[in-house]
């Protein structure tokens, strides 16, 4: 078992092969070594932790991406945005959580769980109309009107598929 | 305003990856980047903290590199529209090598390997290599491959196979220079037990497909067209198809004289029969054997797959006047139907033709290259065509009733070429399933989507892989040069679409946006009006003997010399 303490020092018990899915505290536990020392993810809230950790556990035991195999993977990620039904359901969460889990994903490098919540944020940018996106993200425009104008002509012969 | 965007970092671990923007050359990381944190002040944007809205700064915090992960998952033109969002979108998009190759890939009508092992930017650098090379016609290098007599042969997937003898097929995979494609030979020399009539194939799936001569001397409800499911490499019974490794289809049209057409198009496997005054069309899932649609009519003239699920024929109406049509077909019955029985059939019509010239046959081509099938090229193949986008030729063939009669009808012979998008086609299709207006009028599908064509060059029904992807090729003289000129049409409507938005990439060619005025020598009543954009360049080969005809493949122009007996291939 391994010991985890989240950055709101709630403590977390967890079997070492569902942990072990971060590529990050498996990292640590090699560094380590044999140890009942705690480990600190002073990232991580134990919310975001606890779906972490439902994620890990459904998924233990499932083959990891070995670090030649992540960099194909990596530049040729295919673009489909089908996720399992068991990922849909765990993913459906709200909006501030999921961005927390993709953050948490990408901290703890899982890169099952990141593609998972990106892939999610991907379809939610499908079909939507720039100022939707910004309201998404919310993010502000920072275009004049005139410069947004000029990329949407640019890219008209994108438009309409 | 760093620590506010970038809270995490202060925190920052041996192991922490660390959110780097990471510009053009630097693509997607692929592995943690674990620089030092000062990197990231002098890499940040300046802006950064404006595009976020002070109240709510929870999405901000996502970093640049999971933006770009997210787009990475979008289609070309939804990261196009992300363009538009805010200036650090706008940037990010432009300067990052993954997302650029997925909308340049897409321009060309491309789509990626995933096995290739090479990072974006390399990908980027030989797409557009490639895009120049296919713009100026501009080939590497010449081959040449005998042509074997025995008169069997098909190009697909950019390998060129033909039949020794019985049983023995001699296989070519053209080089690729542009996509790392090695030129490959090897002959496949098994007994087969039968007289092989026809075959088709797809390489991508190591797929073969043999028509087995029919055995004419069994009576009417014996006799039956048999299709062997083989492995290209080997010859054997392919691995995926169930016993006893065929296809059949009983009660099969009693013919000597009939033609075979086969299609592979993914699971599906197709076979066109055609008689004299009848033909048929039958089509299975090929892995399970299942059986999915026979047609069976004399109003049935030509077909290409469009997909998977869709198919498009040509056949006639009551007063046997040409029409196109389209048919899910594996909404359809099993059973052998006739063209009346078909429910969901969508009909492209054209327009009035006079009657005293009938329409006489029709020759639809189309290659939309193979589909997609994770491991099957090498780990240097780093994209290939994209079998959603193709052009459609269809050839309708006219004969004049005033001919005297024992005259050769092909001296009177009038017809015209037909261009049409296949993307076209399907979202025309499956936007009215199952709609009552499938019906469509002339002006209402063809002027501005199509181009109809009577003056360049009749394809040659022998030699009939003159279309690849969204290109036709056609042979011509030119009277002031020795040789033969041959020309490549290009339909890609979003290079076309892209190009007269203001960027460069015309590399020269001329593209042809006015409208074509027709009256087809007389096929139509009166004139029609076509306008699909094209792009078309000219290759002169000064030493090409005029008998020649010319075949188009993925990355090669192969011309076809029959009296001096060999293919020459220009490489790309």
């Amino acid at each position: 078992m391994v010991l985890l303490v989240t950055s709101d020092n709630e403590q977390f018990n967890a079997d070492k092969d569902v942990v072990e899915r971060s590529v990050l505290i498996k990292n640590m536990l090699e560094d380590v070594g044999e140890s009942d020392q705690p480990i600190p993810l002073p990232n991580v809230s134990s919310s975001v932790l606890k779906k972490v950790l439902e994620y890990c556990e459904h998924h233990r035991g499932e083959p990891l991406p070995s670090a030649d195999a992540d960099q194909s993977q990596d530049e040729t990620r295919k673009r489909t945005t089908d996720i399992s039904e068991w990922d849909q359901k765990f993913i459906t969460v709200d909006q501030e959580m999921l961005f927390e889990i993709i953050l948490a994903a990408n901290y703890l490098d899982i890169k099952s769980l990141l593609d998972v919540g990106c892939k999610t944020v991907a379809n939610m940018i499908k079909g939507k109309t720039p100022e939707e996106i910004r309201k998404l993200f919310n993010i502000v425009n920072d275009f004049t009107p005139e410069e947004e104008a000029q990329i949407k002509k640019e890219n008209e012969w994108a438009e309409d598929r | 305003m760093c620590s506010q965007l970038w809270p995490r970092l202060a925190s920052t671990g041996s192991h922490l990856r660390l959110f780097l923007y990471t510009p053009i050359q630097a693509a997607m990381p692929s592995t943690p980047l674990k620089s030092p944190a000062t990197r990231l002040a002098t890499r940040s944007p300046k802006k950064e903290t404006d595009f976020f809205k002070s109240e709510n700064v929870l999405y901000a915090k996502l970093p640049f590199e999971l933006y770009i992960r997210i787009f990475e998952h979008l289609e070309f033109w939804e990261i196009l529209r992300c363009m538009r969002v805010c200036s650090l979108f706008k940037k990010l998009i432009t300067e990052t090598a993954s997302l650029q190759y997925i909308i340049e890939l897409a321009v060309d009508t491309l789509r990626n390997e995933p096995n290739c092992i090479l990072p974006s930017t390399l990908r980027l650098e030989k797409l557009k290599k490639h895009r120049e090379a296919h713009r100026q016609l501009k080939y590497n290098r010449e081959i040449r491959i005998p042509v074997e007599r025995e008169g069997l042969w098909e190009l697909c997937g950019g390998v060129l196979a033909q039949n020794i003898e019985d049983g023995k097929l001699i296989f070519h995979q053209f080089p690729s220079d542009l996509r790392s494609i090695e030129e490959r030979t090897w002959t496949v020399d098994e007994k087969f037990g039968f007289t092989v009539r026809d075959f088709a194939m797809d390489p991508s799936q190591d797929l073969l497909v043999l028509v087995e001569n029919a055995d004419w001397s069994l009576p009417d409800e014996k006799l039956e067209t048999r299709l062997h499911l083989r492995s290209l490499s080997t010859g054997k019974k392919h691995p995926l198809v169930p016993k006893p490794g065929f296809l059949s289809l009983a009660g099969t049209i009693r013919d000597e004289q009939v033609s075979y057409i086969v299609q592979v198009f993914g699971t599906a496997v197709s076979l066109f029969i055609e008689a004299d005054e009848y033909s048929e069309l039958a089509i299975w899932d090929w892995k399970s054997g299942r059986r999915l649609f026979v047609l069976a009519s004399d109003h049935l003239y030509a077909f290409t797959m469009l997909s998977e699920d869709w198919v498009l024929l040509c056949v006639t109406n009551d007063l046997f006047d040409p029409l196109l049509a389209t048919v899910d077909f594996r909404q359809e019955s099993p059973e052998r139907q006739d063209t009346d029985q078909i429910k969901l059939i969508h009909k492209f019509h054209y327009p009035e033709q006079p009657i005293n010239l009938p329409f006489r046959d029709a020759v639809i081509r189309a290659d939309p290259g193979p589909l997609p099938k994770p491991g099957n090229t090498s780990g240097d193949t780093p994209f290939s065509q994209d079998p959603r986008e193709f052009i459609i030729v269809v050839q309708m063939m006219f004969y004049d009733d005033n001919r005297m009669p024992f005259e050769d009808p092909d001296e009177d012979r009038k017809e015209f070429l037909h261009f049409i998008p296949a993307h076209y086609l399907l979202s025309l299709s499956k936007e009215n399933t199952p709609s009552p207006a499938s019906n469509f009028r002339w002006k209402r599908w063809a002027p501005i989507e199509t181009r109809l064509l009577d003056f360049w060059g009749s394809p040659s029904a022998t030699w009939v892989c003159y279309v690849y992807g969204t290109r036709y090729a056609f042979l011509a003289a030119d009277a002031e040069k020795p040789g033969l000129m041959v020309n490549v049409c290009d339909f890609n409507q979003l290079a076309i679409g892209r190009d007269s938005g203001g960027t460069t990439m015309s590399s020269g060619n001329l593209v042809k946006k006015t409208k074509t005025v027709t009256d087809a020598q007389g096929i139509f009543r009166k004139s029609v009006h076509t306008r699909l954009p094209f792009w078309y360049r000219t290759l002169h080969i000064a030493d090409a003997h005029d008998h020649c005809s010319v075949l188009c493949s993925e990355d090669a122009l192969i011309l076809v010399d029959e009296e001096c007996g060999e293919y020459r291939i220009f490489v790309f």
